[in-house]
Parts: structure tokens; C-alpha cells; sequence
């Protein structure tokens, strides 16, 4: 009954966020769907850093270098005229070969090194863009003076409204929101919360806890390239200011705000990590402005100190508890351990 | 082949040996207690036996593999499952899942099956769930099933790490200090317990402290005393060990303490 709810819940909520831009996009109101689309990539990055920090339990502070990997190998690619299928699939290659050259070693580290070692990485990777003139034509960005990153077309279809990349950004969450609700209650999510719980006993209960680190480090750095690929595009424009480390910082605070390993909880803390210093900036004037990331880092404190599970925090989900059926046949293999070899 | 075999076992910690030079085997289908008084080295023999800690010296044979090279991970499915003398739960899992991250090793589905739901994935899964249930119900915690196990009381959650540890098919099982903050009757549910684990052909290894628990349930008692084995016989003949009395109340001739607690 519960899932019913949950499945009718969650399509009336898409339908809404479907249907309303469409409206909204003559009134005053629509600088709502670029706000959206903006708080949409960030909570496709919230749901891949989620993955790590939030199910396996690592600490990871340099995640934004692969949304910037992820967005120059799609400006460089699209410049050189490449289709953005192909773009998507090797930003998500490249990003995750080197989250994986980085894991391998560092995911042997304790948890406090390797967020040292995630937070060097993130600053080494937003150096490198600004300083290898010769292929990210460092801080002035890319693309070059004669250049131009071409609209991005999918199956004929040329994307060029902010409303365009608004039903895009909608897509590709929906899809990331499934893929974390498909490993939340499944072998390998178990496992990674396991790992988050208790690394020693899950590694006692024959759980490969380096392997697994490494499947969940990679799997979240596909999700941060897919939106820097979309980000690219959308901004036809990077530079290395949008990497900094203090995006990164944000990006653990969406995780932790709005509840460590709960999907709507990283939905909403995505959102308000957009939305709250926007809304302040509009309440504040002008004046005030400066202060409303003061104002956003008290009521982050404020949220450690009483509710420090989070907005919306992570529910373990709930499994039919009747007895087994004496008379199923698949009842006599079951804890029989001479005959399983 | 010999089921369990530890020749001569060495574990130093800075210039202590908090195991020397341990030889033991175990037998198929016993019961068989390991005791001694505090820091004697029967943790530490644990962590050596599920691969947690290296040993320095020596060499364990596991059903004929060599297994103080592997893994504890490695270790854990060749069939070697354990508890903990503090428990160390999953605190924010649910009692089932608890048990369900222990099928872990003996499941395959990876990434693509979970995500497309594929038949063989719900097939496992429902596999895990039903092997979840029956260990559950074997501990007597079925009912409790959904409870996060951070919420569940300190004696459900000891039975809690035994369904864990079993849900790995173990065929061997090693409980450290089980009956630890039990009242008699929960001791006495227990040891109900073990003999039903050892009818299913499980051999189990425990450390333990209730000297009745140890008289009345094990085949064979071996006796650590400053990481070295001071005796291994039957508790009938421990409890007459000059050398096992000494360990525990120095030099004394009386034993009567031996069949209270101790």
C-alpha cells in the first residue's frame, strides 16, 4: 500500500513539474525554470555525491572536479562538432576512469584522508583547467574568441529555450532518482550502507569493502559528468571559476542538510542550497545582499545542532515478516550447509 | 584432511605476544570452548582466525586452503562467521537487513540486474528475504524484524549477530562471549540454541566465561593463558588442570570455584 502511495506520490509530482513550467514560461514568474534547472543539476550532483557519502559513508569534499571534467570534455568535444550521444558517453568515461585512478589508492586510506585527498584532487583539477593555456585556454574559459559551443541537438531535436533544458534536467534526474532507489534496497546497496555502518563487521560478513568503495566512488562521478555535459551546453561557456572548492563544500551541505542517504532528502537539500540564498537575495534588496550566505551558514548550524539527521532523513524500508511456507520447495536448500559448496 | 588446523600461531603486539606459538585443530561437528582469564588472547586468536589481524608466524589451514594469507572477506565465505564480544551491529538497518547483507557472498547480482530488475535479481532477492525470515524465526526475532537494530534490546541483539553470522552458511561459527549480560534462563535458551546450529553441521567455536555454559555445552575446552595453551581436554578434565586452576586463582588447591562462575 505504502509503495502505491510513494509510486502515486512521486508521478503527480513529476506530472506538476512537467506541466507548470510549460505555463509559467510567459509570466513573470519564469525565471523559475532556469532556477529549477540550476537547482535540477545540482541535485543530479547531490544524488552522485549521496551515493558515496551517503551510502557508503566516505567523505568527499573535491566532487565538483568531475562536474568540471565532465563539462570541458563536452566543450572540447562539441567545439570539434562531435554529437552529443557520443559526448555523454565519453565524459562519463573519462570521468570515470580517473575517479577510478584516484580510488584505487585512495579508498585504502581511513575516512578522514581521503577527504584530504578528494579535496587536493578537486583543487589540482580547477589548477590544471586554469593553467594548461594551451587545451582549457585557462581562466578566460572556453570556448575561444572564434569558436562556439553548438546548440545541443538529440534525435533531431535542437535544444534552445531554458524550458528546453529544463525537460531535460527533469529526465535525467527522474532517471539518477530511480537508479538510487533501485540500489537502496538491493545486494549492492545494502552492502554499501553496511560498509557506512560498520566497515569491520561488513568486511567479517564477507561484504569486499574496497571493491564496493570503488563501485560507488566511480558509479557518483558518472552522475557529476552527465551534468556538467548539460551545464556545458547550456552555458555554451566554462571557465574554471565554476569548480571552486567552495561548490564542493555546498554540495556536501545539500547531502548532510537534507538527510545522508534519503533521495527526497537530497532532492530538497539540493533545492535549498539554490533556492535559499536566491530567495534571500530577492527578500534582502540589494543592500543586503552580501549577507545572505552568512544568514544560509547560520541556519546550517542551526540544522547540526537540532536536527542533525536532516530535513527529509533516510527511512529503511519495511519487508513482509509472515513465516516462511513450510511446503515451499525451495524451503530445503535453505541453511543446509553440507550441500552448498 | 583436517577441518581446522592452527600450527603454531604467533601474534605479536609491540614486544608482546599476545599469541605464542598456538597449535590447535578443530574437529567437524564439535562444540568447542575456548577460555581463559582477561588478555589472555582469545579475542585476538579470533581476529587471527577470520583474517583481521595477520599473524606473524604460523600458518592456518581452513579446510585444507591456507588461509592466515586471505582476506577477512575471503575468509568469511569460505564458510567462517563470527560475532562480536561488543556487538557490532548494522545500528541504522533493520534486523532483516541485517541478516540480508550477510547473504551478500553467496548472491551475484550486480549493478544491471538491480537496475533493470531483471528476473534473476527478484528472484535472488526474494532467495534472501526467505533465508532472512527462517534465521530470524530460528533466533526467535521474526516479529522483530523491522526494528532497527540500534532499537533493539541488548539481549535480542546478541541473537541478532548470531542470525547475521549464520545467514553467511557458515561451517564453522565463532561466538565470542554469546552468554555475556545474560540472566540463567537467556543462557539457557542459548545453549538450546548452539545445539540446534551444531545439529545443522555447524561447528562452533566459543569463548565464554559462564563456566556452567562451557561444562555443559562443549565437547572440548582449550585453555589460553598469556597468549600461550595451557591445556586442551574435555571440561570434565579442565576443571581438574592443575595448570587451568593456577591460571585462574593462582596457586590454591581448591577447584570449587571452577563449577560456579568464574
Amino acid at each position: 500500500m505504502t509503495n502505491r502511495r510513494a509510486w502515486l506520490a512521486w508521478s503527480t509530482g513529476l506530472l506538476l513539474l512537467i506541466v507548470s513550467p510549460y505555463f509559467l514560461q510567459t509570466t513573470p514568474l519564469a525565471f523559475l525554470i532556469r532556477l529549477a534547472g540550476v537547482a535540477g543539476l545540482y541535485m543530479l550532483l547531490a544524488l552522485g555525491l549521496n551515493l558515496v557519502i551517503g551510502f557508503v559513508g566516505l567523505l568527499d569534499l573535491g566532487f565538483m572536479a568531475f562536474y568540471a571534467i565532465g563539462a570541458y570534455v563536452a566543450a572540447l568535444l562539441s567545439i570539434r562538432g562531435w554529437p552529443f550521444p557520443l559526448i555523454i558517453i565519453v565524459a562519463v568515461v573519462v570521468a570515470v576512469a580517473i575517479r577510478l585512478a584516484i580510488g584505487f589508492p585512495a579508498l585504502r586510506l581511513r575516512g578522514d584522508y581521503l577527504a584530504m585527498v578528494t579535496l587536493g584532487f578537486g583543487e589540482v583539477v580547477r589548477l590544471t583547467l586554469n593553467n594548461w593555456d594551451s587545451l582549457t585556454n585557462g581562466p578566460q574559459g572556453l570556448p575561444r574568441v572564434h569558436q562556439s559551443i553548438p546548440p545541443l541537438k538529440l534525435f533531431g531535436f535542437t535544444f534552445s529555450s531554458n524550458l528546453h533544458y529544463y525537460y531535460l534536467i527533469v529526465a535525467c534526474v527522474s532517471v539518477a532518482v530511480w537508479v538510487c532507489y533501485r540500489l537502496n534496497d538491493s545486494r549492492l546497496g545494502r552492502a554499501w550502507i553496511a560498509i557506512r555502518e560498520d566497515e569491520i563487521a561488513a568486511e567479517l560478513m564477507g561484504v569486499e569493502v574496497t571493491q564496493q568503495k570503488v563501485v560507488a566512488f566511480g558509479l557518483s562521478a558518472a552522475f557529476a559528468a552527465v551534468a556538467g555535459v548539460i551545464f556545458a551546453y547550456w552555458e555554451s561557456f566554462v571557465t574554471p571559476e565554476s569548480f571552486t572548492f567552495w561548490e564542493s563544500v555546498l554540495l556536501v551541505c545539500a547531502v548532510v542538510l537534507g538527510g545522508m542517504g534519503s533521495v527526497p532528502g537530497v532532492l530538497l537539500g539540493a533545492l535549498c542550497i539554490v533556492a535559499v540564498p536566491e530567495i534571500l537575495r530577492d527578500a534582502l534588496g540589494t543592500t543586503l545582499a552580501n549577507t545572505r550566505y552568512l544568514i544560509f551558514g547560520v541556519s546550517l548550524v542551526l540544522m547540526a545542532i537540532y536536527r542533525p539527521q536532516g530535513l527529509w532523513p533516510s527511512r529503511r524500508r519495511t519487508l513482509e515478516l509472515r513465516p516462511n511456507d513450510p511446503d515451499d520447495d525451495l524451503q530445503s536448500t535453505l541453511f543446509d550447509v553440507k550441500g552448498n559448496q | 584432511m583436517s577441518f581446522l588446523e592452527a600450527l603454531s600461531v604467533t601474534k605479536f603486539f609491540g614486544g608482546i605476544a599476545a599469541l605464542d606459538h598456538i597449535d590447535l585443530s578443530i574437529k567437524e561437528g564439535e562444540i568447542l570452548g575456548l577460555i581463559g582469564p582477561n588478555g589472555a588472547g582469545k579475542t585476538t586468536f579470533f581476529n587471527v582466525l577470520t583474517g583481521l589481524y595477520k599473524p606473524e608466524k604460523g600458518e592456518i589451514l581452513f579446510l585444507g586452503q591456507r588461509i592466515h594469507a586471505f582476506s577477512a572477506h575471503q575468509i568469511a565465505a569460505l564458510g567462517i562467521a563470527r560475532t562480536f564480544q561488543n556487538i557490532r551491529l548494522f545500528p541504522n538497518m533493520t534486523a532483516m537487513e541485517n541478516v540480508m547483507v550477510a547473504r551478500h557472498c553467496r548472491t551475484r547480482s550486480e549493478f544491471f540486474s538491480t537496475l533493470f530488475m531483471t528476473r534473476q535479481f527478484k528472484a535472488e532477492e526474494q532467495d534472501i528475504q526467505r533465508f532472512a525470515r527462517e534465521l530470524l524465526e530460528l533466533v526467535g526475532l521474526l516479529e522483530r524484524g523491522n526494528a532497527l537494530a540500534k532499537n533493539l534490546p541488548y539481549g535480542e541483539q546478541r541473537k541478532l549477530e548470531i542470525a547475521r553470522a549464520l545467514a553467511l552458511e557458515p561451517r564453522l561459527l565463532l561466538l565470542d562471549e554469546p552468554t555475556a549480560g545474560m540472566n540463567p534462563s537467556e543462557s539457557e535458551e542459548l545453549m538450546r540454541l548452539f545445539r540446534v546450529i551444531q545439529q545443522r553441521g555447524i561447528t562452533l567455536l566459543l569463548i565464554e566465561h559462564q563456566m556452567r555454559v562451557v561444562m555443559n555445552l562443549c565437547d572440548r575446552v582449550i585453555v589460553l593463558d598469556y597468549g600461550a595453551k595451557i591445556a586442551d581436554d574435555t571440561p570434565s578434565q579442565i576443571q581438574k588442570n592443575a595448570a587451568v586452576i593456577e591460571a585462574y586463582l593462582g596457586k590454591t588447591d581448591t577447584h570449587a570455584d571452577m563449577t560456579g562462575h568464574a
